[in-house]
């Protein structure tokens, strides 16, 4: 018996921290904190380049614990600090970076701590036509790069 | 499974048309027209869904005397069902990380405080 096909595109998490909504919101768009939590155990991530609005787009190296680095972008969708942040993102495997997803993720103040949920949803469908387009060509950061523009121009 | 083909099943997964017309085929092959029979679909529609799956690996089709059966290719499946599986748990331990990392910045302003006041002091 296979695996439960309609649980295989979304992954939800809710975490109560404690600590401000602004804190939380920072941790996610300030390019001093992020590369600080990013990964899983044991990875460190780089920040290229994080422009934080509608349309700009945050560019990252996470490097594994075996050395393999994942490059990846976020383009921002939806900004409404403190409470909200919606971006695109593409990543994966140095020669192979083509995993779409979109993320949502809120934050709710509750008396001084902050709740927040993350949502993430596989593939991102306008990231995933231009990736399959690109990845005929090779992948690499060069058409990661190209990927993000693309994503880019297409954002109105 | 490589990412852009791993994508690529996902995608297939998106649709809910699809995931339902997979879980038919989760209890035995399927010819086409059984297949469409529950969905108000018309063929040329259900078999452009059947076409999507198909190339993702996620079916199988073949031909037989007057008709073209499906049936379920569970490996993919299974693998992006671990995949997601592996992603969450790396998900969990992200969260888990920001969590102590908050902790730290928290700590470190308090800290900090009272470093610079000693500091004063002396």
């Amino acid at each position: 018996m296979p695996a439960n096909p309609n649980a295989a595109n979304e992954l939800s998490f809710t975490r109560i921290y404690d600590a401000p909504r602004a804190l939380l919101f920072a941790a996610w768009t300030d390019p001093r904190h992020i590369g600080k939590w990013w990964g899983p155990e044991g990875f460190t991530t780089t920040t290229r380049a994080m422009e934080v609005r509608v349309g700009g787009v945050w560019d990252y190296v996470m490097h594994g614990p075996d050395g393999t680095d994942y490059p990846g972008r976020a383009l921002y969708r939806e900004i409404e600090k403190p409470r909200r942040l919606a971006f695109s993102h593409v990543g994966g495997k140095a020669e192979d970076p083509h995993l779409t997803c979109e993320f949502c993720v809120t934050f709710e103040e509750l008396g001084g701590k902050t709740r927040l949920t993350l949502r993430m949803i596989f593939p991102s469908a306008r990231a995933a036509a231009h990736a399959r387009e690109l990845g005929a060509e090779g992948g690499g950061t060069e058409s990661l790069a190209r990927l993000a523009r693309t994503l880019g121009e297409t954002l109105d | 499974m490589a990412q852009s083909q791993l994508d690529n099943t996902l995608a297939a997964l998106a649709d809910p048309t699809r995931r339902a017309i997979l879980a038919q085929l989760a209890s035995g092959e399927r010819t086409v027209t059984e297949l469409a029979e529950p969905f108000e679909m018309t063929m040329p529609a259900v078999t452009k869904h059947l076409k999507v799956l198909e190339k993702a690996g996620l079916i199988e089709r073949w031909r037989a005397a007057q008709t073209r059966p499906c049936r379920l290719r569970a490996a993919p499946l299974r693998e992006v069902a671990d995949w997601v599986e592996d992603y969450r748990q790396a998900w969990e331990e992200s969260l888990d990380r920001l969590g102590g990392y908050l902790e730290e910045l928290q700590a470190a302003e308090k800290g900090g405080g009272r470093a610079r006041k000693s500091k004063r002091r002396k």
